[in-house]
């Protein structure tokens, strides 16, 4: 009964389109209440305005016309089905909830990090091992179940279209239930205020077709250019522009035919190092043009001196770059604040090695 | 309904000079003090809850450090102040009677009796604080790693020779490595093997304790200062109260028909004392 | 200072002829000079002082307010600047636009909060009235009321402060661990500002501990507990719960300055603490504070309906009792605020429970003044047009509370702009439009001055309308998903972090945000022009406003019986009292405009 009705009432204006199995519910008895709220409203607004127009004074010592002071009964009567009414809701509310905050079995279980701000999600590989990502996929028809975790402050996830939101709290695990029903594109929110880029601390939640999700997860989780062997990778990583990577790629066609379909999927490393920076919101907090923002600059960085909070100066090399992503906390560029997040764990060693490719351009 | 009475208009000549002109006999303004002052001591109760209701969520968060960290303490200080503010407040108490029964004499001597006990408290209270900073567990950042090592070896310490009080070889129950403890384990009883036989628990002091140990005990640390650094600061004022009754009843202020401040700090100062008898056991007594 | 002057008819019998006014000896002229105000004892002198400053935190709470919603009013970065932050080799680096954004969105929270919406009915009106409605010459503790106005004035200066030192941008709620790190905090303003609601607190402890007592011993004859104003009892049960979440915020704060200048961690999840718990602390007071801020309106409405339909007060016991009801059951609905926090669900259960238990006693009170209007002789005076506002906001708040009451729908509405708009129909129409109705009601007497009634209901018209356009649309966009907080939702930030997706998910979500937006922001700018007109009604009423009379509502509480302006001690001698909704005997006079008791013979233009 509930879900035909809910059925009827929604495509209504006050909420987005639901794509969750638990969202029936919790829009049917939004929809209970509301329609009940405007009837109430309606009715004391009415009286309200009747009784001030109907028993106006128009001289003011006018008497008026009603002596009563009480009536238990009446009292009652407006005590006891208001409860009644509120106790319904308490416990359609309650069962709603249940949907979201029990476990379902055999639920599709991604990790998900939260960081100031940006998200990650890791999704479990068919091989064992795990692919993270900064926007959150998930098949259609099937349980899924993330498992929350924050490295700094309070954050919250929320997919409206899903109706889920929980809280990331750093210190402890929170878990969100829900199973997609429409395939297609949310947004996903920070819900949780979280400090300066706390608006833009936003992602897509995208919903596969049957069967899309595992081709998405195979071709997402291996990038062509981490698939190089060993010694094609070396001079991969050492491209410095567009003619260099034009000519390896002419290269890598003459070698074999397995490479050369390879090649057309491979961009040059200073592309792929903006890209992995953009995914994982650097430009926060690093500029590339030499503005000031709450973090180094990264324009003209590489190989110069950098002013350290203690210590002398240390020159920005790539075994710099590199601890200063994976363990941020270790130098600290004199009159900036250790507040960046460390990425140890959700960064592979050839994607640092794009990412340092990347400053290398930054003249 | 019964305290209500007319006021009468303004007659101010046959007033108590002590009662206000708001009120129209001292009786009803010595049971608006009484009631203020059960309302304020409610809210301190309301705000040392706050701090009880932190200590039992830590406890549960960090068993560890609260099965160490209350060896830190000593249990006999902790006992002499008990003693030292129960009778402080027996001496308070006797002076409020003193002063509504007239006699000055004796209630400035129990005033400043009280006083001394107070005082006592807060020497003891800075003995132990001095200690706690001199080897390094300060509350906060005051937590000195470098001087706990120097305070606390890594080693767990020599078994004591005389057999009756020697504490039990420190053995790990759990695990086969006997000489040294183990390492913090996810409960309180088996964190410190030797507790488990409760013979020895009463001798087991600071002197038992490792670095590492110590440093796992911060949690407790912060709430030890936090708790009785607070109740130690209502110690304070209490003491500044009662030297105020003291130059009062002095310079001859109270009477049997006025002696409504007396009885005010006497009851907040009855409070500061129940408060420390909750934390005494919280703190030094149960692990 | 402290005795009265002795007076011609102190003999004569009860009550006062009408007519007295700011000529005669009262408590604004009895003494003269700035320290005979800082230094005064006297309750009503404290109330005004207590209004200066208050008004002054709401306009200061207000310029914030209006920053806010000017640069809402279109995505991207409209008129908040970049605030400088600090030189680096010589260059001057700045915060991020958005981080004024949140310092302002944090300053607008706290300083209404704080310094506004918890000390405005009680510390002004409540201070005012509450012994003259009790007959009494004072509050219980006159020199407790006068500390408690100095520390509600220290906690400002120290919210000042904050701003002076570089601001705040935690939220008005202190979460932490944001608020325990310089890193993430990143203005210098959190510990005078925490420091600052501390001392607060004790104000409002202070001030709670005085009306108790005051409530209990100062009750004249005849007034027996069900015979008090039913304003009486709505700050009676403000002070119960003053007095009993005050201390737990007290404590709270002390943990988190704690935390911040010694690094200790009972909330940091990096030292063993627990962010959570924090929130446990924080709404165990907070919650109940929102009825600090509600009770004492709906004491200020239960009398003004009564006063302006001509009508005993309906169901006195049951408004009476769901007072005591709301601040008894305001204390089991704290964690109402943390259904997604996860907490455990059982807790969710219970908390769910409770909160819907406390909207009966609400309900309850709107039934019955609607009924008092039933076949009652309606004034529509600007305190009327306020009460009844009142009744309409708080009934918009009131039920928009029950989606979020409902464990289903919160998930989804919880820290969305829904949650805005519901606590700002609830603390704002709440509290300021009850605010403002007294305002209107105890102005006259107050001051002994009557305001230009036309410029009353014009103000009333923007400040209405204004309150409607600005929130009602936020409802919308926050059950369509949008978060609270949030500085931006341009399409740009999105195209920034994926450059070639398609985002046609996302473009409708900007469209409906932007119109809300557009629209909240026109009605705030209408309140703005209301709140002008007010203030100017106010002034002119104050310099050239025709003298009030004792009694120009027809009211018959002990405020009533005494001059406009009430002399020092309130009274020249001990009235009785009687049942404050009993209207009879008060008569309209047209000479005097106000009303005269029947027996009282006529003075004869006194005016």
């Amino acid at each position: 009964m509930f879900l035909t009705l809910a059925e009827q009432l929604t495509g209504s204006a006050l909420l987005p389109p639901s794509a969750s199995a638990n969202a029936p519910t919790q829009d049917w008895l939004f929809y209970f209440i509301w329609y009940l709220s405007v009837f109430f409203f309606v009715l004391i607004v009415a009286l309200m305005v009747f009784f001030a127009f109907k028993y106006r004074r128009k001289h003011p010592d006018q008497q008026p016309t009603g002596i009563a002071t009480h009536s238990t009964a009446l009292e009652l009567a407006w005590t006891l089905p208001p409860l009644a009414i509120v106790m319904f809701f308490f416990w359609i509310g309650l069962a709603g909830f249940m949907d979201i905050a029990n476990p379902y079995a055999n639920a599709t279980v991604i990790n998900v990090q939260s960081q100031k701000w940006s998200w990650s999600f890791a999704y479990p590989l068919p091989n064992g091992g795990t692919f993270t990502d900064d926007q959150l996929h998930v098949p259609v028809n099937r349980p899924v179940e993330l498992v929350l975790n924050s490295t700094d402050v309070i954050h919250s996830l929320f997919i409206p279209a899903f109706r889920v939101k929980r809280d990331v709290v750093p210190g402890r695990y929170n878990h969100v239930w829900f199973k997609p029903t429409q395939p297609g594109e949310y947004p996903l929110y920070c819900a949780e205020y979280c400090g300066t880029a706390h608006s833009l601390m936003v992602t897509r939640v995208v919903v596969h077709a049957p069967g899309e999700y595992e081709q998405w997860l195979a071709g997402a989780s291996r990038s062509a250019f981490e698939e190089l062997p060993d010694d094609l990778y070396q001079q991969w990583r050492a491209i410095a522009g567009e003619a260099d990577f034009a000519a390896f790629k002419s290269k890598l066609a003459s070698m074999s035919k397995e490479l050369a379909e390879k090649a057309e999927k491979l961009k040059p490393p200073f592309v792929i190092g903006e890209e992995i920076a953009k995914k994982k919101n650097c430009f926060q907090c690093h500029s590339i043009d030499g503005s000031p923002l709450s973090a180094p600059t990264w324009k003209g960085l590489w190989m110069h001196p950098v002013p350290m909070e203690t210590g002398s100066p240390v020159t920005a090399d790539e075994n710099y770059i590199r601890e200063s992503i994976l363990d941020p906390a270790a130098k600290i560029v004199s009159g900036y604040k250790p507040q960046m997040p460390t990425f140890q764990g959700q960064i592979t060693d050839k994607q640092i090695d794009a990412v340092i490719a990347y400053i290398k351009t930054l003249k | 309904m019964t305290q209500a009475q007319p006021i009468t208009p303004d007659t101010p000549h046959d007033h108590d000079p002590h009662v206000a002109h708001h009120f129209h006999s001292a009786e009803q303004q010595i049971a608006n003090g009484k009631l203020g002052m059960w309302i304020f001591l409610a809210t301190e109760v309301l705000m040392f809850g706050g701090l009880f209701c932190g200590y039992a969520v830590w406890r549960r968060n960090v068993p560890d450090s609260f099965a160490y960290g209350h060896l830190l303490l000593n249990t006999l200080w902790g006992a002499i102040n008990t003693l030292v503010l129960i009778s402080s407040s027996f001496t308070m108490a006797w002076a409020v009677r003193a002063a509504q029964l007239g006699q000055r004499k004796l209630t400035s001597i129990l005033l400043v009796l009280t006083l001394c006990g107070a005082a006592g408290f807060m020497a003891v209270k800075y003995h132990e604080y001095h200690h706690k900073f001199e080897i390094g567990t300060g509350p906060g950042r005051f937590f000195n790693i470098d001087k706990i090592k120097e305070h606390f070896h890594s080693e767990p310490p020599r078994v004591a020779a005389s057999p009756e009080h020697a504490p039990a070889p420190v053995t790990n129950t759990s695990g086969g490595n006997a000489t040294s403890l183990p390492a913090p384990a996810p409960t309180p009883d088996s964190g410190l093997a030797v507790n488990q036989t409760p013979v020895h628990t009463q001798h087991l002091t600071e002197a038992h304790l490792t670095a590492e140990m110590v440093i796992k005990s911060r949690n407790f640390i912060d709430i030890y200062f936090l708790m009785t650094g607070l109740h130690g600061l209502h110690v304070l004022v209490g003491m500044i109260l009662i030297a105020w009754l003291l130059v009062r009843n002095l310079r001859g202020h109270f009477s049997p028909r006025y002696n409504a401040p007396v009885d005010l700090v006497g009851l907040y100062w009855h409070l500061v004392d129940l408060i420390w008898i909750f934390l005494f056991p919280l703190l030094y007594l149960i692990q | 200072m402290t005795t009265p002057l002795p007076t011609p008819d102190l003999l004569t019998r009860n009550p006062l002829p009408p007519g007295e006014h700011l000529s005669a000896d009262n408590y604004l002229n009895h003494s003269r000079g700035l320290w005979s105000w800082l230094s005064t004892l006297d309750h009503k002198r404290i109330a005004l002082m207590y209004m200066a400053g208050i008004l002054f935190s709401f306009f200061l709470g207000g310029i914030f307010a209006l920053l806010i919603r000017a640069e809402l009013f279109s995505p991207g970065q409209n008129i908040l600047p970049q605030l400088p932050d600090k030189i680096i080799s010589g260059q001057m680096t700045y915060h991020p636009w958005q981080d004024t954004y949140n310092q302002v969105f944090t300053l607008h929270g706290a300083i209404m909060v704080f310094l506004f919406i918890i000390p405005s009915i009680p510390s002004i009106f409540g201070n005012f009235v509450l012994p003259i409605m009790l007959g009494a010459k004072d509050v219980a503790f006159p020199k407790l009321n006068l500390a408690s106005f100095y520390l509600w004035a220290a906690g400002a200066v120290l919210f000042i402060g904050a701003i002076a030192v570089g601001g705040l941008d935690t939220g008005w709620t202190f979460y932490t661990p944001y608020s325990i790190k310089d890193s993430d905090a990143v203005f210098a303003g959190v510990l005078p500002a925490t420091a600052g609601a501390f001392i607060l607190g004790f104000s409002s402890i202070l001030t709670g501990i005085n009306f108790i007592a005051s409530i209990h011993m100062l009750r004249p004859a005849g007034m027996t507990w069900f015979k008090m104003p039913l304003m009486l009892w709505a700050l009676y049960a403000t002070a119960v719960i003053q007095i009993l979440a005050t201390p737990v915020l007290a404590i709270t704060l002390l943990l988190l300055i704690a935390e911040r200048a010694a690094g200790i961690g009972i909330f940091d999840p990096t030292k063993g603490g627990d962010p959570v718990l924090y929130q446990h602390f924080f709404w165990f007071y907070s919650h109940p504070a929102v009825y600090i801020m509600i009770l004492p309106a709906m004491g200020v409405v239960s009398e003004i309906i009564s006063v302006f339909s001509r009508k005993h007060i309906f169901g006195y016991a049951f408004i009476a009792m769901s007072s005591l009801a709301i601040a008894l059951l305001g204390f089991l609905v704290w964690g109402h605020h943390m259904f997604v926090s996860g907490q455990s669900n059982v807790a969710s259960a219970i908390f769910s429970f409770f909160t819907f238990f406390v909207a009966i006693p609400s309900a309850v009170k709107v039934f019955n003044w609607l009924a008092t209007m039933f076949r009652g002789s309606i004034w529509l005076k600007s305190p009327m047009l306020y009460a009844m506002s009142f009744i309409w906001v708080f009934t918009i708040g009131g039920l928009t509370g029950l989606f979020l009451g409902a464990l289903a729908t919160d998930v989804h509405l919880t820290d969305t702009y829904f949650i805005v708009a519901h606590f700002h129909y609830v603390m704002v129409g709440g509290t300021v439009f009850a605010f403002l109705a007294a305002v209107h009601y105890w102005w006259p007497k107050m001051f002994g001055k009557m305001y230009c009634e036309t410029g009353g209901i014009l103000a009333w018209f923007f400040v209405f309308f204004g309150f409607n356009l600005t929130f009602f649309p936020q409802f919308i966009m926050g059950s369509h998903g949008m978060p609270r907080r949030y500085a931006d939702w341009s399409i740009d930030a999105w195209k920034a972090r994926f450059p070639d997706a398609d985002l046609s998910f996302i473009s409708h979500n900007i469209h409906l945000f932007s119109l809300c937006h557009k629209l909240s922001t026109i009605g705030a700018f209408l309140q703005l022009v209301g709140f002008l007109i007010l203030a100017g009604v106010l002034i002119h009423s104050l310099v050239k406003g025709r003298l009030a009379p004792r009694n120009p509502w027809g009211a018959n509480s002990l405020e009533w019986h005494t001059s406009s302006p009430p002399p020092l001690e309130n009274f020249k001698h001990a009235p009785l009292a009687n049942d404050p909704y009993d209207f009879q005997s008060w008569h309209w006079n047209d000479d005097l405009h106000g009303f005269t008791q029947h027996e009282t013979p006529e003075p004869g233009g006194a005016n």
